[in-house]
């Protein structure tokens, strides 16, 4: 059994526990990953920032350092002088250098100090080698002879160093630049900016790239030295002069999430990144947790909505399941919902109904069998009866069997007599089957008081005592004491009062209503069998004289036909032999004369073969001598000698049409040239003027014939007159001859052939008879007409 | 053997005897016809014949034999020629309970008096060639 409401109820349960936790779960994630981004963004800002301004700072201080260098007065004017006046200052550079040194060795920011003059010539430096070279073609040297200025890194040939340069215009009081002091910074302080990597966890850095993408401050991570070629999203976007922070791959191959952006003095980048791992190492772990509480939650969901489900749905379940057992049939199930909500109401009251149902269909059950078993018993009378047709016999069988099969103390059945207005018993049986006789009169006049069977008779109308002894109406019968109650019913056929049904019992109120329809049901019967009875008794001695008639008919038939017969053949024959002149020569009128007697003669045979015909197809004994292969044209020339003869002296045209493709037929070769003769022969006969046409198609799978002819035509009202036997129309026996037979026999030939035979005509418009013949012959045997 | 069939006919009535004379010798020209008035001795006389028939007609009434009788002779001769050659009745009794009678007993067919001369010479040849003839009208 499929359980629809359970699955439904227990989908939507899911759905409500699940759908939403999960949308706000993903809603919360979601802002949580914003938030979280942003957080990061701006942490990682603020490292950046702090980054950036300690670099600053680190440059402020190292050009604060490098301002510093002349601090001594004296030295300073000396430089100046140097500078700006053209003199051998050979001794004056001796000390300047010795200076310079000293204040070298003074400080911590730089590791050279150098001056050269407005021509780039170096005249003061730390290092000897680089004093008295010319730096004019270096980067610095033009921004420097302006304005404070800072060489970006630059790396040597090998990778191995890296050198920034410092410089700061040397000015007169009136602010005339005469030199510049560059120094180059050790690196080492800048780096110490970034050496440390506060607020960024395990995994997070700053770090400077320069513009050729090469590590100035080193890496946290192994592997990774110091002006390493590196490279990432992130640095390529802040070389490029944007400042951002996203999320991208780092030059370790690391998701990482970075905010970058340029360093402008010194054209690199200034990087600070953390990896993604670590950055939303909580934002993962949210989504860990979500997930866990939305399986958890599933599965409750799962487990309540399971409870829930079956809790509702067993009780329906149960009620499908005793429905379906009480629809089969079982009417005892009963539903067992025990709970105090609706479903126990509902089960209650489908108990109720159930209950109710069983009482009404056991009840129903009981009389539908107890009428059933009555039905059986009065059709089984009924049917044995109805194949009894010696009265005195049925009548004793009818008794017997309905006491017996009934269970009646007795059972009679009166006869009425309509001429004296009687009632007799004709037959009684005990509730053995036996007949009985009484010693008492059995006539019954319509009019005796009391009986109630005389009363049932002059009413016509059944009458049921239930207790015959406090009955007035009764009259007891002495052989047979006991009877307590009475059931008496006319037997009545149109308006014919056949007799009475008289059943009594030895039971008080024993015929129920319903025993009282079995009863007269049973009593209409036994009148119809009665009638049949009397209506075969009749016939049989009918028949029995017509048949006797019937065969002096026919002997007499076959006699007269013999007798005529044997004249016949001598009379037609030798008139032939003597107008043919056989016999010697004879004259046309007497060849016209003998002519006259042959056709006389022929006359008269064909009567006669018309009564035998006629007569034959009556006694239903019409015999067909069936040959096959019967070329239809061969009988039609035959039939055209006759019809030449017949159209001799008159004005009218013989026509003949035979499809060449007609098949040969199956049939009577004499019987189907009779047929057309007997056509052709009318049709020539009653045309004065115009044509006879003898047609015959092929309309599988039949022959279809037609002679059709031009003459005075049969009005509609005459067509079925025609085809009746001994009837002649109007016109037939105004023309004479003929038996009126012809065309009631050709009919009747074409039926036995299992064709037919029709006409269609109109009065003054001709005629034209059909026959439909079956190429292979089903000739039937023709049976007599009523 | 001509190609004029050969006719044994056996028929009581002088009238019926005559016509069936002129209208084979006569008629059709044929001289080998046999005529016997009675069935006397028929069985015998069918031995003497010294030309065999090609096809015997009956009449059904012939003293002291009827048609019936004499089909059996025929059928169950001594000369099994006479088992095979067709054998029509020719009868003015052409109820049906005649014919089927004679149908049913097996005869090649029945030819009704009166006789026509236009048709028996065709319904001696188709009987001749095999066929069964029921010409009852």
């Amino acid at each position: 059994m499929s359980n629809r409401i359970g699955v439904t109820l227990l989908i939507f349960f899911v759905l409500l526990a699940v759908v939403p936790l999960t949308l706000v779960g993903i809603l919360a994630l979601n802002v949580a990953e914003n938030q979280a981004r942003l957080q990061l963004a701006s942490q990682l800002q603020t490292v950046a920032d702090i980054k950036s301004v300690e670099l600053q700072r680190w440059f402020d201080d190292a050009r604060t350092t490098l301002g510093q260098t002349f601090v001594d007065e004296i030295q300073r004017e000396r430089m100046f002088n140097v500078l700006s006046q053209d003199r051998d200052w050979s001794r004056t550079l001796v000390q300047l250098n010795n200076y310079i040194r000293v204040a070298l060795a003074a400080q911590f920011t730089y590791t050279e100090l150098f001056v050269y003059n407005l021509k780039g010539d170096v005249l003061v430096g730390t290092e000897a080698t680089r004093v008295g070279t010319n730096i004019s073609s270096a980067p610095y040297f033009s921004p420097s002879l302006s304005a404070d200025y800072v060489q970006p890194p630059e790396i040597s040939a090998d990778q191995a160093a890296v050198t920034i340069f410092i410089t700061m215009p040397l000015k007169l009081e009136d602010g005339q630049i005469v030199g510049v002091l560059a120094g180059v910074p050790n690196l080492e302080g800048m780096r110490g900016v970034f050496a440390r990597n506060p607020g960024l966890g395990d995994t997070g850095e700053a770090y400077l790239v320069t513009d050729k993408g090469n590590l100035l401050t080193p890496s946290r991570f192994e592997g990774h030295p110091l002006l390493q070629t590196v490279q990432s999203t992130g640095i390529q976007e802040a070389l490029s002069g944007n400042t951002n922070s996203s999320g991208y791959q780092n030059y370790r191959g690391r998701e990482v999430f970075g905010r970058y952006q340029p360093v402008s003095f010194l054209k690199g980048a200034l990087m600070v990144e953390i990896e993604a791992d670590e950055a939303f190492r909580t934002l993962r772990n949210g989504q860990i947790l979500l997930l866990l509480a939305t399986i958890l939650s599933t599965l409750l969901a799962i487990g309540v909505g399971t409870g829930i489900t079956l809790w509702i749905t067993n009780p329906i379940r149960h009620l499908t399941e005793v429905t379906q057992r009480v629809r089969g049939g079982d009417y005892s199930q009963r539903a067992n919902v025990q709970r105090k909500n609706e479903l126990g109401e509902l089960g209650i009251s489908f108990n109720q109904m159930t209950a109710q149902l069983q009482s009404l269909i056991t009840g129903l059950e009981e009389r539908i069998a107890a009428r059933t078993r009555d039905l059986a018993i009065a059709a089984e009378v009924s049917k044995d009866i109805t194949t009894e047709l010696n009265i005195e016999n049925l009548l004793a069988r009818v008794t017997e069997l309905t006491a017996q099969r009934f269970d009646l103390y007795l059972c009679s059945v009166f006869r009425f007599d309509e001429e004296t207005e009687n009632l007799s018993r004709a037959a009684t049986s005990d509730r053995k089957g036996k007949q009985v006789s009484f010693l008492e009169s059995v006539k019954l006049p319509l009019d005796a008081e009391p009986s109630l069977i005389a009363l049932a008779a002059r009413t016509r109308q059944t009458v049921n005592q239930g207790n015959v002894k406090a009955s007035a109406t009764y009259m007891p019968v002495r052989d047979y004491p006991n009877t307590q109650s009475e059931l008496t019913i006319p037997m009545i056929l149109g308006n014919r009062l056949l007799g009475v049904f008289d059943l009594q019992s030895d039971a008080v109120d024993h015929f129920k209503p319903d025993d009282v329809k079995v009863l007269t049901t049973l009593a209409e019967q036994v009148a119809i069998a009665i009638r049949n009875a009397q209506l075969f008794t009749e016939a049989q001695v009918a028949q029995k004289s017509a048949e006797r008639a019937n065969q002096v008919k026919s002997q007499f038939l076959a006699n007269v036909s013999h007798e005529l017969r044997t004249p016949l053949n001598a009379i037609l024959n030798f008139t032939q032999f003597v107008s043919s002149g056989m016999l010697g020569d004879v004259n046309d009128e007497q060849i016209d004369a003998l002519n006259k007697a042959f056709t006389s003669g022929e006359h008269l045979l064909s009567l006669i073969n018309d009564v035998l015909d006629i007569s034959k197809i009556e006694a239903g004994a019409l015999e067909l001598f069936i040959e096959e292969g019967i070329q239809l044209s061969e009988e039609v020339e035959f039939v055209g000698d006759t019809a030449t003869s017949l159209l001799k002296n008159k004005p009218v045209q013989w026509k003949v049409e035979i499809d060449p493709n007609l098949p040969p037929i199956t049939g009577d070769r004499q019987r189907i040239t009779q047929i057309l003769l007997n056509l052709v022969s009318n049709a020539c006969k009653f045309t004065s003027t115009g044509s006879v046409t003898l047609k015959a198609v092929w309309q599988a799978p039949n022959v279809l014939i037609s002679v059709k002819d031009t003459g005075p035509g049969i009005p509609l009202e005459e067509q079925n007159l025609i085809f009746a036997p001994f009837q002649q129309a109007k016109l037939g026996l105004k023309h004479g001859g003929g038996t009126g037979l012809g065309l009631v026999i050709s009919r009747r030939l074409a039926e036995a052939h299992g064709g037919r035979l029709w006409v269609e005509s109109a009065a003054g418009l001709g005629a034209t008879f059909f026959v439909e013949l079956p190429v292979v012959g089903n000739p039937v045997p023709v049976t007599k007409e009523a | 053997m001509s190609d004029k069939p050969i006719i044994l006919y056996v028929e009581d009535d002088e009238l019926s005897r005559q016509v069936m004379q002129m209208l084979v010798v006569r008629g059709m020209g044929n001289p080998n016809l046999t005529i016997w008035s009675s069935s006397e001795n028929f069985q015998e006389r069918l031995s003497q014949l010294t030309q065999k028939p090609t096809v015997i007609l009956l009449d059904i009434h012939v003293p002291p034999y009827n048609g019936f009788q004499m089909y059996e002779m025929l059928r169950k001769h001594p000369d099994s020629h006479f088992h095979s050659v067709p054998v029509i009745a020719l009868t003015a009794s052409v109820m049906n309970d005649e014919v089927a009678q004679l149908k049913s007993l097996g005869l090649d067919g029945v030819i009704a008096k009166p006789v026509s001369q236009k048709a028996f010479p065709q319904l001696l040849q188709r009987v001749i060639n095999g066929e069964k003839v029921w010409h009852i009208r």
